[in-house]
């Protein structure tokens, strides 16, 4: 079985410090992204099976990306787990689909690996 | 000051005194003399008449003697010749001689009128005054016994009568001169008399045009000296007490100016209303209204200068006010300033002015522009939500490395001996997450912009969560957490999360304020609304304290961990449901009880 590629957008350095410690030891390999449009350029090369998704970042922020995200056909099936500090989410945003939860920061690791095994599990 | 409100070109009817006295005493010696004239020239007159009677009748006898012969004799020429001779006499008119039977036998006047009676009476005898100057004289003749006839002469004698008037009325004449002179001496007398009444009567004119050191000086000795000196002593005290008057009202004049300068200059407006919603009085403009312009307006523009929702609130202060007749503080109106446009606000302290009847005359209402301090406390608010907004992201970060450090110490027992720091780690970034999480609740739910969701859900529910997860805590501090919950449920429109929320906050508080004892938690029915109380054996509130606890940052002690924000959230989510909440308490030590009361409609 492939690994399970899962991409982080997120524009705060230490929080992909965080979500590499967090995921150590897993057997996923990670793609990391600053912004929106850095996750748009990664995805022309691979297709992740879970995008974390951060809402507050420059250039391209997750409300930007998500939306366009469920616009592009080939990759508008990834779920997403949206990670944020704010747990108060535009529901119009979430009417879009595959959100498959929102995680409010700080969370635990325990409750990551979960969302995360979850999301992968209603995938496959 | 006007005393005489009469016009000064018409002269009020007056009638001197002098002509009061002179005027009875002009009538009544005049009608006294008349009476003793009348009297008198009565007696004359019939004096003079009776005289004069007896002098007609004594030639009336002569006449008569003179007489006898002819008639004896019958002689006719004699007769006649004789009367004749009889009424060349001046005084004589005419002369007729009856015979015994009363057959005229003789006249002087062959065509003269009939005698009126009695003296045609044949019988009669006697003087019968005719007229004014006319007397007829009657006298019988006889000789020897023998009657013969009777004499008949009329005399006129003119003048008597008139002469008589002419005489009555001379005295009388006189009398009257004498009268009036009288009357015009008592009068001059009484001017005399009434003298020192005129000086006094000018000095009271001295006086009305403002000359208050004018005295009457009186020495007439009588009782308008009297008077005079009582006058003058009255004068001079009414002058003391005006001067005193004048003294006082000097003083109250500099003390309402004084009073006047520091309301007209005090930077807050103040104003006072009638309970009939006049203006009665305000200090200054406000709202880009100048002072004219409100008072002009009177209440209505008063009002319409408020926002629309504020002049609601000013109104319903006002009404309870007079209605409970109490002072209503702090009621917080926003205006636009009708110039610039902008928005200004101002806190109202309401009080009523009591009357002796125990009914509002007044409100007095003092307005403060808080805008600057609003402006400041926005400022502050926004500061805080700031701070805590920015020290959120970093302080997530610090507690997912705690919680790594945490799972890494559990895997590898290297790492064991970290246990204590990586605890106290965890626990102060806990604290500071809660921190930050509820003053950043307590701004949105400030900032009105939160919306909550009403689901139905039973209270009872709600509460038992939260009891289930405040155990833990109270074990920790030894405390008793006790349940004593309706069994019915008690269904009810709320957004879950905040009520969890709520009650969390008031066991949190229980706990947090109760070193040793008990917490419990009650709900109950009562009608159609729904309680739940928490009551502890803490150190409880004082009373002035009850209301305050639930302001932002109040805490009861200054040791006390937490930022004081845990019971406004409670507050403000109470209130978001309708629900009321409040807090009762024996004082301290006694613990404290807090209420909420939700409203079934």
């Amino acid at each position: 079985m492939p690994q399970n590629r899962i991409m982080i957008v997120e524009d705060d350095e230490d929080l992909h410090v965080l979500y590499g410690l967090y995921l150590q030891g897993q057997d996923y390999q990670i793609m990391r992204a600053f912004n929106g449009k850095q996750a748009f350029d990664l995805m022309e090369k691979e297709k992740p099976d879970v995008i974390i998704l951060d809402m507050i970042m420059p250039v391209m922020d997750g409300e930007e990306f998500f939306t366009r995200l469920r616009t592009e056909k080939k990759i508008n099936d990834i779920p997403v787990i949206i990670a944020s500090v704010n747990d108060k989410i535009p529901q119009k945003l979430l009417n879009l689909g595959n959100v498959h939860c929102v995680l409010k920061k700080p969370f635990r690791i325990e409750a990551l690996l979960n969302e995360i095994s979850g999301a992968l599990s209603k995938r496959s | 000051m006007v005393l005489n409100n009469e016009s000064p070109d018409k002269p009020p009817f007056r009638f001197s005194l002098r002509y009061k006295v002179a005027l009875p005493v002009l009538f009544l010696v005049t009608v006294m003399m008349f009476m003793l004239f009348q009297s008198t020239f009565k007696f004359v007159r019939e004096l003079v008449h009776e005289r004069n009677d007896k002098k007609l009748l004594a030639v009336a006898e002569v006449f008569r003697e003179s007489l006898k012969v002819p008639l004896i004799l019958k002689n006719q020429e004699v007769l006649e010749a004789t009367l004749a001779w009889m009424a060349s006499r001046t005084d004589v008119k005419e002369v007729t001689v009856e015979d015994d039977g009363g057959t005229v036998v003789g006249s002087t006047a062959p065509h003269r009128q009939e005698l009126p009676k009695p003296l045609s009476l044949k019988s009669f005898e006697g003087v019968q005054r005719l007229s004014a100057d006319l007397y007829g004289v009657a006298v019988p003749i006889e000789v020897g016994g023998r009657r013969l006839g009777r004499l008949l002469i009329v005399f006129a004698q003119q003048g008597l009568e008139g002469e008589l008037n002419k005489l009555f009325f001379d005295r009388m004449l006189f009398a009257f001169l004498m009268g009036a002179l009288l009357a015009i001496m008592t009068s001059g007398v009484t001017y005399l008399a009434l003298r020192p009444l005129f000086r006094l009567k000018r000095t009271v004119q001295q006086i009305l045009t403002g000359n208050l050191e004018a005295r009457a000086r009186i020495s007439s000795f009588d009782e308008i000296q009297d008077l005079a000196e009582a006058f003058n002593e009255m004068v001079s005290r009414l002058a003391r007490s005006l001067d005193n008057l004048h003294a006082r009202t000097r003083a109250l004049e500099e003390s309402e100016e004084k009073y006047r300068l520091i309301v007209d200059n005090a930077s807050d407006t103040i104003f006072a209303l009638t309970s009939d919603g006049e203006i009665a009085f305000l200090n200054e403009g406000f709202s880009g209204a100048n002072h004219e312009e409100i008072l002009d307006g009177g209440l209505a523009l008063f009002l319409n200068l408020h926002d629309s929702e504020s002049r609601k609130q000013f109104e319903d202060a006002l009404e309870r006010v007079k209605r409970t007749k109490e002072s209503v503080i702090n009621v917080s109106t926003m205006h636009i300033h009708r110039g610039n446009q902008k928005e200004i606000f101002y806190l109202t302290n309401l009080t009523p002015l009591i009357n002796h009847e125990g009914k509002v005359k007044l409100i007095q209402g003092v307005m403060r522009d808080v805008t600057e301090l609003r402006r400041i406390e926005l400022m502050k608010d926004s500061l805080i939500r700031d701070v805590a907004h920015e020290l959120k992201t970093p302080t997530a970060k610090f507690e997912m490395a705690v919680n790594w450090f945490e799972q890494e110490k559990n895997r590898d027992p290297a790492l064991a001996k970290y246990g204590s720091i990586i605890e106290m780690l965890k626990n102060n970034s806990d604290r500071l997450m809660r921190t930050i999480t509820s003053i950043m609740d307590l701004s949105k739910l400030e900032s009105g912009a939160l919306q909550i969701t009403r689901e139905p859900l039973d209270l009872n529910v709600v509460l038992t969560q939260v009891i289930q997860d405040m155990e833990a805590l109270c074990r920790q501090k030894n405390l008793e957490l006790k349940a004593d919950l309706v069994s019915e449920p008690l269904n009810f429109k709320g957004d879950r999360d905040m009520l969890y929320r709520l009650f969390v906050n008031l066991i949190g508080n229980a706990i947090k304020y109760t070193p040793q004892g008990v917490i419990e938690v009650k709900s109950y029915a009562r009608g159609p609304n729904f309680f739940v109380e928490v009551s502890d054996s803490g150190i409880g509130i004082e009373t002035h304290d009850l209301e305050t606890i639930f302001e932002r940052f109040v805490q009861k002690t200054a040791s006390s961990v937490g930022i004081g924000v845990g019971l406004t959230i409670s507050r403000d989510i109470a209130a978001l449901h309708g629900a009321k909440i409040w807090a009762e308490s024996a004082g301290i030590g006694k613990g404290a009880v807090f209420k909420v009361k939700f409203y079934n409609a």
